[in-house]
């Protein structure tokens, strides 16, 4: 199946995840109507919840899902749908308070029942989640920190919500009403075992060591793994996996990297890592031997997703790595189809890769073109940013028939979008990898 | 441009969820008008059945009083 229909067919089932169980609550002997407002604000409180509920599957890298659209896509998607999520659940308490004005008193949390108790703090617990991840950076919170709250309150939440509705008990009279929300909460619980103790454990019985580890110029270097008793890992080139170097899979401390090594060897792998933060600037410091747990492949940024007459690939820095790994699996199949590789660095000691890409040459259909900002004394190539003037110069008449990838820092892509978008290359030959999607 | 699209499908989303909370109070309300219409009916038919008994009740008490 099409990735387009694929992705088609998810959105619709998101969203009759997220209304079913609305609908079927009027299903066979349904309580009677308690007004419009109060109606409609129920409406609102149940679809709020079954949004919140299927966050979890959102984040719980399911590779079916994250093929269709790609994870960074995904994650955008959870976080800006949470906002209507929230939306939604507000609307539950305002539509009740318009209502009748009277249930303000319920917002007393030591004089008001458990069930405007639970009401309440499931809504506040919603509202600190969203501040600590909207202002995380400012709020100073580490990742791995605010990772772990993120999860227990979205735990939490869920959890008081669900008692806050059995409290209420309007719509849990009855087996089959009972039965849904049973349903609900253990769906909830099961993938919340299947993210935190089903996967860990299925990586820790698949561990990888380091092999070897290469410096390049640029603080970058190339890390290699193998396969430690296991048949190592399939993947498309392009794709990326999260790391968890010298730590059990159950940590929350992971990684994503880029693959760039072939996708024909599945058994020793290289991701090619520049130090940019904690983790990355004490990579040189690991020895061969140390162990290492590999989550993935994902990521939709592969030339396997679809036909294409030849290539043009933009990268910015590092972002080359995951185009390192398409053209090292053409070679390794002797493809023949063009490739024109554009590679943006500030100076000629940040193009690291570059001799790699100067061996590449030999048996790809391959054009290298280095693009710098601030060049050497004797540079005779293309200065400043890749442009649209750069792209008319280089390719060859016709290119907009080729598929276009793009990796690098966002204020490139989004130059290089801007550029190709005035080229009039179609959108659906325009591939986007955007490595800095946590954000 | 992936982004831009995902903001306009979480605003099409927001828009369906929407839709179809409205259209759920409808619907709740629907149902609960059949359920009241049919609980007038049963009352309705209950006093016509009753309606002779009451009636012979009164003439009975009538006729004690007038006693």
């Amino acid at each position: 199946m099409q990735p387009a229909v694929t992705g088609a067919v998810w959105a619709v089932i998101y969203l009759l995840a997220v209304v079913a169980p609305l609908f079927l609550m009027l299903v066979g002997d349904a309580p009677p109507s308690r007004g419009w407002l109060v109606d409609t604000s129920v409406a609102f409180g149940f679809i709020g919840l079954a949004m919140l509920g299927l966050q979890f599957a959102l984040t719980a890298r399911f590779n079916t899902v994250d093929a269709s659209y790609g994870l960074d896509v995904v994650l955008r998607f959870h976080r800006e749908i949470s906002y209507v999520a929230l939306a939604m659940i507000l609307m539950h308490p305002v539509l009740l308070f318009i209502d009748e004005p009277a249930r303000l008193a319920l917002l007393n949390v030591i004089e008001a029942g458990w069930q405007a108790r639970a009401g309440v703090a499931a809504v506040v617990l919603l509202l600190v989640l969203i501040v600590l991840s909207v202002w995380r950076r400012p709020l100073r919170l580490p990742y791995e920190v605010w990772r772990f709250t993120h999860g227990l309150l979205a735990l939490a939440i869920v959890g008081t919500a669900l008692w806050h509705i059995g409290l209420v008990g309007y719509y849990v009279t009855g087996p089959f009403r009972r039965g849904l929300w049973l349903a609900m909460s253990v769906v909830i619980v099961a993938l919340v075992v299947y993210v935190r103790v089903v996967k860990p454990w299925r990586l820790l019985r698949r561990p990888w060591r380091v092999r070897s580890l290469e410096q390049l110029s640029g603080r970058t270097w190339h890390l290699w793994l193998e396969a430690d008793g296991h048949d190592g890992l399939a993947f498309a080139p392009g794709q990326f996996a999260w790391l968890t170097v010298d730590r059990s899979p159950f940590a929350i401390r992971e990684h994503p990297f880029s693959l760039s090594s072939s996708a024909e060897c599945r058994q020793r792998v290289r991701f090619t890592i520049k130090e940019l933060g904690d983790f990355t600037s004490r990579i040189g410091q690991l020895t061969p031997g140390t162990r290492a747990h590999l989550d993935g492949p994902y990521g939709a940024f592969t030339y396997e997703r679809g036909q294409a007459e030849g290539f043009v690939l933009l990268a910015g820095g590092i972002g080359v790595t995951p185009m390192l790994s398409m053209l090292r699996t053409m070679r390794d199949r002797g493809d023949p189809r063009p490739v024109w590789l554009f590679y943006a660095n500030p100076t000629w000691e940040e193009a690291s890769l570059h001799e790699e890409l100067e061996e590449l040459r030999d048996g790809l259909d391959l054009e290298v073109v280095h693009v710098l900002e601030a060049p050497p004394d004797d540079w005779d190539g293309p200065v400043g940013l890749i442009d649209g003037e750069l792209l008319a110069e280089r390719l060859p008449p016709g290119a907009d028939r080729f598929a276009y990838f793009i990796c690098g820092p966002d204020p490139m892509m989004d130059a290089v979008e801007a550029v190709l978008h005035e080229r009039a290359v179609p959108p659906t030959r325009l591939h986007f990898e955007r490595f800095d999607f946590i954000e | 441009m992936r982004h831009r699209l995902t903001t306009r499908f979480v605003v099409v989303v927001a828009v369906l969820l929407l839709a179809a909370a409205l259209l759920w109070s409808a619907l709740a309300a629907t149902v609960v008008d059949a359920e009241r219409q049919a609980r007038t009916q049963e009352m309705l038919e209950l006093a016509g059945r009753l309606e002779p008994d009451i009636a012979d009740l009164a003439a009975l008490l009538h006729e004690q009083a007038r006693d």
